[in-house]
């Protein structure tokens, strides 16, 4: 009897799983992936120095990326020489069975020899009353035992502030799986194809509030605090104190303390006109006014400053002839008083 | 008798174990993930649902995956 395409599917995945010793001694070090992390760590470094500081949030997000998928490379390298053999792999028919037993746990199984995919359909997701829609888990099992995958919206809600964002946990049709990664590592290395499928619907079945690329709270939007605008989620700024959202156009920055704040939270420093927070403003010990801590020395402003180093810098004989003017002028308005002036007679 | 284990929690592996005759899912499960509740999982026997009454058969293929899983970020 012939093969039927599910079983002709689960000889190419084994053969994918199984590791010959040729190839291990031949794979080639992650040279590019190493590259690539040296030229982000440089731009990174670029940013910082010159202060973009919205150019830097994003290259240390693609550096962290980047040095996880140079990480999850070497881990794979090493893996591949210690593991060099077939043990604990599924067989040809185990990985058949588990094509077979995704029908029972999948609305649809599909999949395309030509692109090397191995596709399933979960549910519809709705999570917190979020619908989500239905997803598609596509395995490229050209890259096994790699984990190579994706999850496509089909019916996609993505969230207001980040279109690429489909669920809290996927962006750019890829899942951040979080506490799932040895699992899904461990279920692919072994060809348990059915388990790394399950794996995957359970990650997204779960929503953790403590890390989503959008939180479900924000999912239909959050608008800047300030002018009321839809802030985008790349461009949002927290007040450091009162925690309000804010967008690109109304964040303060308090150069004092590196913090952004909220228009209601800084002052304007009377010196230099900079935003300085509540926290870090100080006042003038002569004028009273509002100052950022660089622009006053010894708790005085420039101008107060200058007068208190004018006045002590006058003559002594200035000072003491001052002094003689004013005593004269006293002498002499007493001098034209009349008699009895300001006095009162007290009766006997 | 042994039997194959296969636990997608935590760090994930697949191991053949050693149970007793006439060992149930319900007692596989209470021995293995102590203090957890079945219906937290998804527990399958040779690939197909199982109920917590059945009693496992030298060779079996156990899989234990959590229902729910965080994932993150980054």
């Amino acid at each position: 009897m012939a093969p039927t395409p599910a079983y002709r599917i689960a000889l190419v995945i084994h053969e994918h799983l199984t590791p010959q010793p040729s190839t291990i001694q031949c794979q080639e070090l992650p040279d590019a992936a190493w590259s690539k992390c040296q030229s982000l760590r440089r731009q990174l470094h670029l940013a910082h120095s010159r202060e973009w500081r919205l150019a830097a949030r994003r290259l240390d997000r693609d550096y962290r990326s980047q040095l996880q998928a140079f990480a999850d490379q070497m881990a794979r390298l090493t893996s591949g020489l210690a593991h060099g053999a077939t043990a604990g792999i599924a067989t040809a028919r185990g990985v058949y069975e588990d094509i077979l037993s995704l029908h029972a746990e999948f609305d649809d199984v599909a999949w395309s020899k030509l692109q090397g995919t191995l596709c399933v359909t979960t549910e519809d997701i709705v999570l917190e009353g979020v619908a989500l829609g239905r997803f598609q888990i596509q395995l490229d099992w050209r890259e096994l035992p790699a984990t190579c995958f994706r999850v496509i919206a089909l019916d996609p809600n993505p969230a207001a502030s980040n279109e690429d964002v489909t669920h809290p946990h996927v962006e750019h049709d890829s899942l951040c799986v979080g506490d799932a990664r040895l699992p899904i590592q461990r279920a692919l290395e072994q060809g348990r194809i059915a388990d790394f499928f399950q794996i995957i619907n359970s990650v997204l079945l779960t929503y953790n509030s403590g890390s989503p690329y959008v939180s479900l709270a924000d999912w239909n939007g959050v608008s800047c605090s300030d002018c009321g605008d839809s802030v985008d989620s790349d461009g949002r700024y927290t007040c450091e104190k009162c925690e309000h959202c804010l967008c690109e156009s109304c964040y303060r920055y308090c150069e004092a303390c590196s913090c952004y704040f909220c228009c209601e939270c800084v002052a304007r420093c009377e010196g230099c006109e900079e935003d300085v927070c509540h926290c870090c403003q100080q006042s003038c010990k002569s004028c009273r006014d509002t100052f950022c801590p660089g622009c006053l020395e010894e708790n005085l402003c420039d101008n107060c400053q200058q007068e208190s180093t004018e006045a002590a810098a006058l003559p002594a004989s200035e000072r003491t002839a001052g002094d003689s003017v004013g005593a004269r002028a006293t002498n002499a308005d007493i001098a034209i008083h009349a008699d009895r002036l300001g006095k009162v007679a007290v009766p006997a | 008798m042994k039997i194959l284990w296969i636990n997608n929690d935590g760090g994930g592996y697949a191991n053949d174990i050693d149970i007793n005759e006439a060992t149930t899912i319900a007692e596989l499960f209470e021995n293995k993930i102590p203090n957890a509740k079945a219906s937290d999982y998804l527990i399958r026997v040779n690939r197909q649902p199982t109920s917590r009454e059945y009693v496992l058969q030298a060779g079996d293929r156990v899989s234990c995956t959590p229902v729910k899983i965080e994932g993150a970020r980054r």
